[in-house]
């Protein structure tokens, strides 16, 4: 059975207008998105900023409104319940937010937020709670002194460890990543993703991987969904994207994935112009109107595109 | 733009409406017969009572307020209890006072924060900004009565340059014309300047700090590097917006002047409309206590929407939404 | 780096001497004040009234002369500091509390709640409130500063810290640990209390400055109209309205003059030191 089951999932957010402020139009940030993640599973979004990637992780978590569709959890229907703070299902799916900045409260000792979720579902003793709380800094590689300080007094790639320290308190067995490397340096984004990787690996847990590079889901992914707007354009494994792209918006993002070796300058450029070309030619294929996305369908056994 | 406007009238309208209830049913607890003026000692109770139903004070407080409303939409306020004539009368009687001394009490204040605006702005952290900067934190700390006393025992009691009271001397009213606008004139330096210089120390700290922030933008910097001259810099670049703001606070200040008035025509004995509240809630004069407060909502409700659209005027920024 | 609490405050307060000195100064008054006027002052005898004393220039007998009904200007100056600074302090407390909960509840939660809540608030705030204070008080009689105090928090008192603090908590509620502190099962009211409020001291300190010396600002000009504190019982508005009668005004300047300074002082200490506060919740102004 699927750890998680999203059907149908439609966010959309009201635009006011005229004199008395009535309600004039919708912005549809997702718009009928379906997907499931199997327990340890990785699962990639990769899309274009306001693509509706990270509407669809919020929505997961309960921090955005759902105007339609259904969230399955282990086989029970969360989604009316989803937006409470207190319930067992925020034990089992956490979150890693982009933003490492303004995730950590900065008037909050690093022990207060790694203990955050063990006092809000653990009645922990002060020395059991500390105790768990350097066990779980010295999975993110942190040493124990390190709780009594403030997140100020850390760089960005330690905030995002502190960050990850955080989600995994409850042992979840899923977390939503959104974006968790994008604003940090490239030097430090490969550790904290190795950190990522050995820690699913010891707690068995999925991931669903919010990103817009395709470089660092392609290291983490083993399944990928390409979103665009608002919809999934592409759904496959990793092979069937990199190797074997079906949607010309899939093959776009490929063929920009820029390359380090000089000597292929030339080709890459060839190869962008003619997938360009293409883009314009076989548009009407792959969008109605130019702009809606056609539902998914089948290509082989892993592999569905929206085309006609 | 005219969207904008219908908007915030439509939004006021119930707000003038929910505070006209308001007020009307307080004026229903207030203590004291509205009747009293008119009754004499030993008049028989059923005889008031006949006058009470003839005023129309036993019906119950809806039916009083929707005919009250009722006069105020044809244009009648109803009647000073006090002064016994119509509200709308008293009223017009006080209003030019305050109407002076607000018109007076913008150009001064504008007058004095503009400049020391731009002299704090340009020479940040010198001492010109020093000395400006203090006197914005003298005046601000100065509550507007204390202000006031102290500027008429000094200027009026002590060195006898200006008079202590009134709007206007006896004598050049009766003379009339220029020897009246003078004596007016006369009258209004202390209590304008005392609004001026009280009301005027947040425009002139928003003008500095919009000067020192405009300064410090990359388009200044952009004008000086492609050698605009440094008077240009300033007049076409700096304190055209840096200005900005200052437009848009105009309505504010206009109110807040107007407001304020109540306070200075009260220490230095001016009949204006502030003055009159005080004294109609003293008399318990609830029909125009009851007609000023509307006014005075009314002109705040106006200030506002006088303030936003000044600022779309000039600010083509937000001018496009 | 980021810091919002009162460390930062106290640090600017620290750096400028001004601001040193005002508080010190601040603190020094209030003491005396509050230490002459309950524990040293006799207060019915000092407001016992003496026919053979009255309207007397400053002398050896009495430092600073005596008001109209022979009283010793000094114990009474001391008495009126002590009621209004009783009634700006209150009406600042409570004032500031409710204003903070109201505007934490209504930023926190956005959306409907806060639509309803700021048309109210705009109309409330469209309402002459010096006004309106004048209409309450000549229909309710007040038998002590407290309910006085009490009513200018209903009608007015409530509503700078209101706007400060709900702009602020939608600023703090867009960030991501608030988001954070939802997914990790903390109940709201815990987040606008625990995580959003902390965050929020040094802006509130600043504003509780500016609105301590409004609330000054407001008795003595309420009392100074007649509307506020009762006739007998003395308050810096009190003192000033004796200057109400010309002769007061230039011929016993010692029955007002006093007063007059007095507040004059104390607001210049509230201004310094919210200044140099003011600084502490900008970041960007932050001299430390």
């Amino acid at each position: 059975m699927a750890l998680l089951e999203v059907k149908d999932l439609k966010v959309h957010f009201p635009i006011h207008g005229g004199i008395l402020g009535r309600v004039v139009g919708y912005v549809k940030a997702v718009d009928g998105v379906s997907f499931s993640i199997e327990p340890g599973q990785t699962i990639g979004l990769v899309g274009e900023s306001g693509s509706g990637k990270s509407t669809i992780g919020k929505s997961i978590l309960g921090l955005t409104h759902i105007t339609a569709g259904t969230i399955r959890f282990d086989g029970k229907d969360i989604t009316k319940s989803v937006r409470k703070n207190r319930s067992p299902y925020r034990k089992s799916v956490q979150m890693i937010f982009q933003d490492v900045y303004s995730s950590l409260n900065p008037r909050k000792r690093v022990l207060d937020i790694i203990a955050e979720p063990l006092r809000n579902f653990e009645n922990l003793s002060k020395t059991e709670e500390r105790k768990r709380v350097d066990e779980l800094l010295s999975i993110v590689g942190m040493t124990p002194d390190n709780a009594s300080k403030y997140p100020f007094e850390f760089s960005g790639g330690q905030r995002q460890r502190i960050g990850v320290a955080r989600a995994i308190a409850l042992k979840p067995r899923l977390i939503v990543c959104d974006e968790p490397v994008s604003a940090l340096d490239l030097s430090v984004q490969a550790q904290v993703l190795n950190h990522l990787k050995d820690i699913q690996q010891e707690l068995k847990m999925a991931y669903l991987f919010i990103s817009h590079d395709l470089g660092v889901v392609k290291h983490m992914c083993e399944h990928l969904a390409i979103m665009h707007h608002a919809r999934f354009v592409e759904y496959g494994t990793r092979k069937d994207i990199y190797e074997n792209a079906a949607h010309i918006y899939t093959k776009r993002l490929i063929a920009a994935i820029p390359d380090i070796d000089p000597n292929k300058r030339k080709d890459n450029a060839r190869n962008r112009a003619e997938i360009n070309a293409l883009y314009e030619k076989e548009l009407p294929d792959y969008y109605r109107d130019g702009y809606g996305v056609y539902d998914l369908r089948p290509i082989s056994d892993t592999h569905q595109v929206a085309m006609l | 733009m005219w969207k904008t406007v219908v908007r915030r009238l439509l939004i006021a309208i119930p707000q003038l409406i929910g505070l006209s209830v308001m007020v009307f049913v307080l004026a229903q607890f207030m203590p004291g017969d509205a009747l009293r003026g008119q009754l004499e000692p030993g008049m028989p109770p059923g005889e008031i009572n006949r006058m009470r139903e003839e005023a129309g004070l036993n019906d119950p407080w809806y039916v009083q307020y929707s005919r009250w409303v009722g006069n105020v939409l044809r244009g009648d306020l109803g009647r000073s209890l006090q002064h016994r004539v119509p509200v709308t009368k008293v009223i017009g009687d006080n209003m030019m006072n305050t109407v002076r001394l607000s018109i007076m009490t913008t150009i001064l204040l504008y007058a004095i924060a503009i400049p020391l605006g731009i002299i704090a702005g340009r020479k940040h952290n010198r001492l010109p900004d020093k000395i400006i900067m203090f006197y914005i934190f003298i005046f601000f700390s100065i509550p507007t009565i204390v202000m006031g006393l102290l500027m008429i025992f000094i200027f009026a009691f002590h060195y006898g340059w200006f008079p202590a009271m009134n709007s206007v001397s006896v004598i050049a009213a009766f003379q009339g014309g220029w020897a009246e606008f003078w004596s007016r004139l006369h009258h209004l330096v202390l209590p304008s300047m005392t609004g001026a210089i009280l009301g005027g120390t947040a425009t002139i700290y928003y003008l500095r700090n919009q000067i020192i922030d405009v300064q410090s933008s990359d388009f200044v910097t952009t004008a000086r590097s492609k050698g605009t001259p440094e008077r240009r810099v300033y007049t076409r670049h700096i304190l055209r917006n840096a200005i900005l703001p200052i437009a848009g606070g105009m309505g504010a200040s206009i109110a807040f002047v107007f407001t304020g008035s109540i306070f200075i025509e009260t220490v230095f004995s001016i009949n204006g409309m502030g003055q009159l509240f005080v004294n109609s809630v003293s008399g318990r004069d609830w029909p125009v206590a009851n007609a000023l407060i509307m006014f005075y909502a009314f002109v705040g409700v106006m200030a506002g929407l006088l303030a936003d659209l000044t600022i779309m005027l000039v600010d083509p920024r937000i001018r496009i939404k | 780096m980021e810091k919002g609490g009162l460390g930062v405050v106290w640090k600017e307060i620290r750096n400028d001497k001004l601001a040193l000195f005002g508080l010190f100064l601040f603190i020094g008054i209030v003491a005396t004040v509050y230490f002459w006027g309950y524990y040293i002052i006799d207060e019915t005898q000092a407001m016992r009234l003496s026919m053979f004393t009255m309207n007397q220039r400053p002398s050896p007998d009495f430092r600073l002369g005596t008001d109209p009904m022979g009283r010793c200007m000094i114990q009474q100056l001391v008495l009126a500091a002590r009621n209004s600074l009783n009634i700006s302090f209150v009406v600042t407390i409570g004032g500031a509390s409710i204003g903070i909960f109201i505007g934490l509840f209504i930023g926190f939660y956005g959306g409907h709640v806060e639509n309803v809540a700021m048309r109210l608030i705009a109309f409330w705030g469209m309402i002459p409130g010096l006004m309106l204070i004048i209409l309450f008080r000549s229909i309710i009689t007040f038998k002590t500063w407290l309910g006085f105090s009490g009513m200018i928090i209903l009608v007015g008192g409530w509503l700078t810290m209101t706007g400060l603090v709900r702009v602020m908590t939608l600023q703090q509620g867009r960030l991501d640990y608030v988001a954070a502190s939802k997914t990790l099962g903390t109940p709201n009211i815990v987040i606008m209390i625990r995580e959003v409020l902390p965050n929020l001291v040094s802006i509130i300190t600043s504003g509780l400055t500016l609105v301590l010396a409004g609330n000054m600002g407001l008795e003595i000009g309420l009392t100074f109209l007649g509307f506020g504190l009762p006739p007998g019982v003395p308050s810096l508005g009190q003192h000033l309205a004796y200057a109400r009668s010309s002769g007061t005004m230039q011929q016993r300047p010692w029955q007002w003059l006093p007063a007059a300074l007095l507040i004059l002082i104390l607001m210049l200490c509230i201004n310094f030191v919210g200044q140099a506060i003011n600084r502490a919740a900008d970041a960007r102004k932050r001299s430390v």
